[in-house]
């Protein structure tokens, strides 16, 4: 330990001062509270009921890449959210190509109701089937409205949509309208009713 | 079930993900998803993460993620600074000029029904629903249906010579207005906007018309802050690039 509390990199244990000066315990405590929130949030039950283990590997990943960066480069708290987001996202993708495997050896025809936590397996199939409809529209559509529609699918508002797509306010606000009938359009011609 | 409640279920199956659907063969790196999402990338990079996101759910679900990180974190909803305007700036003279499409004129006319009644357009299913767009911007419409705010004088479709592209309309409801007016080709390119206009007349300065041919169909549209507050919007008019 350094005059100032702080652990050095060679005894394992994860910095405490990021370079904008915030306590890094606080930041680690809060990073693992807002994983988890948006694994409950974000993704589907059969994952989010393993959010802790999601979160646990991610934060590890967190704590590792911060005490071994420690003296050799300047990070701060919100590279630790960049670093965070990378990491459970390569543990969900890692939980989901293992269920990927587990399904086909048991179940290979498709859906495993058995151990799906979703809560009404007619639903769930009519709406993925819906889910991949949208997806085989999404195709058929112009470019510039397959893009506006996809962020407003995904929950994005207009203003947001067209900051992120570098398009003024009113062309992002016509190719969602158009996009939207494109989409309804298709849908129907596939018997899909949302 | 009405429109809103259309939208919700879209965006439920859309942004569902159950066992078993195969993740996409070439997934994104989630620092590049991140980065799309706070706008270190240029625009066209953004873009195509985007694009990918429309056919990958794995991706699109790392993206929700993103952001509801960073919602969390700011306690509101990520309305980002790229570092840079949008690209098709209001001011800014079109690009290369786009073929015509027979299509875009009917795509064009449901447009304009964007700009009638107060700011609500038919939606694709069911009653007309505002599009929810987030500024709270509800402008009213002068008269009923069948009266059009801001009416132009000159004849719909006529052609205006490139050196004197005049445009005309009806004056506003009250003295005293200010009036803005977008002229923009039929791909929605903006070619020029014009702010702070105190009489209901306009002309196009010709350099804005660069790169466009003549017989170019454009499309221009005014609206008119009123004294009171409020503010009308017209109806988009057509007229030929001569």
């Amino acid at each position: 330990m350094n005059q100032h509390g702080d652990h050095s990199p060679s005894d394992g244990v994860p910095p405490r001062t990021a370079s904008d000066g915030r306590d890094f315990s606080e930041t680690y405590v809060e990073i693992s509270q807002r994983l988890e929130k948006a694994v409950a949030a974000v993704c589907p039950r059969w994952l989010a009921d393993r959010r802790e283990d999601l979160v646990q590997v991610a934060l590890l990943r967190v704590m590792d890449l911060a005490r071994k960066s420690e003296g050799k480069r300047e990070f701060s708290s919100s590279y630790l959210w960049r670093v965070a987001h990378s990491a459970l996202i390569d543990e969900i993708r890692r939980q989901r190509r293992r269920q990927e495997i587990s399904l086909d050896d048991d179940e290979p025809g498709g859906f495993d109701f058995a151990t799906s936590h979703e809560a009404d397996p007619e639903q769930d199939a009519s709406g993925r089937e819906v889910g991949d409809g949208i997806r085989h529209c999404l195709t058929q559509m112009v470019q510039n409205r397959r893009l506006a529609v996809t962020l407003y699918l995904q929950g994005h508002s207009v203003p947001e949509s067209a900051e992120i797509l570098g398009w003024t306010l009113k062309k992002t606000e016509n190719l969602v309208y158009r996009g939207l009938t494109d989409l309804r359009d298709c849908l129907s011609s596939m018997g899909l009713e949302p | 079930m009405n429109r809103p409640e259309k939208i919700q279920t879209l965006r439920r199956a859309f942004t569902s993900y159950p066992q078993g659907v195969a993740a996409c063969e070439e997934e994104l790196a989630p620092e590049r998803i991140w980065q799309a999402l706070t706008g270190e990338l240029p625009a066209a990079e953004r873009r195509d993460v985007v694009a990918h996101t429309a056919t990958c759910p794995a991706c699109a679900e790392a993206w929700r993620l993103a952001r509801f990180m960073r919602t969390e974190a700011t306690g509101s909803a990520p309305v980002h600074h790229m570092g840079r305007g949008p690209e098709e700036g209001s001011q800014v003279v079109a690009g290369p000029w786009k073929q015509y499409l027979p299509h875009v004129l009917a795509a064009v006319a449901a447009a304009l029904l964007i700009t009638v009644g107060a700011g609500v357009i038919p939606g694709p299913w069911g009653a007309p629903e505002p599009i929810p767009t987030g500024i709270g911007e509800t402008p009213t419409m002068r008269g009923d249906a069948g009266e059009q705010a801001l009416a132009s004088e000159i004849e719909a479709g006529a052609e205006l010579p490139r050196e004197d592209f005049r445009l005309r309309w009806e004056p506003a409801s009250q003295k005293g207005a200010r009036y803005k007016v977008t002229v923009m080709t039929e791909d929605l390119e903006t070619v020029v906007t014009a702010r702070g206009l105190e009489e209901p007349v306009y002309r196009v300065p010709p350099e804005r018309f660069e790169g466009l041919d003549d017989g170019t169909r454009l499309l221009w549209q005014v609206e008119a802050r009123l004294p009171s507050g409020e503010q009308e919007t017209s109806a988009s008019h057509t007229n030929v690039l001569g």
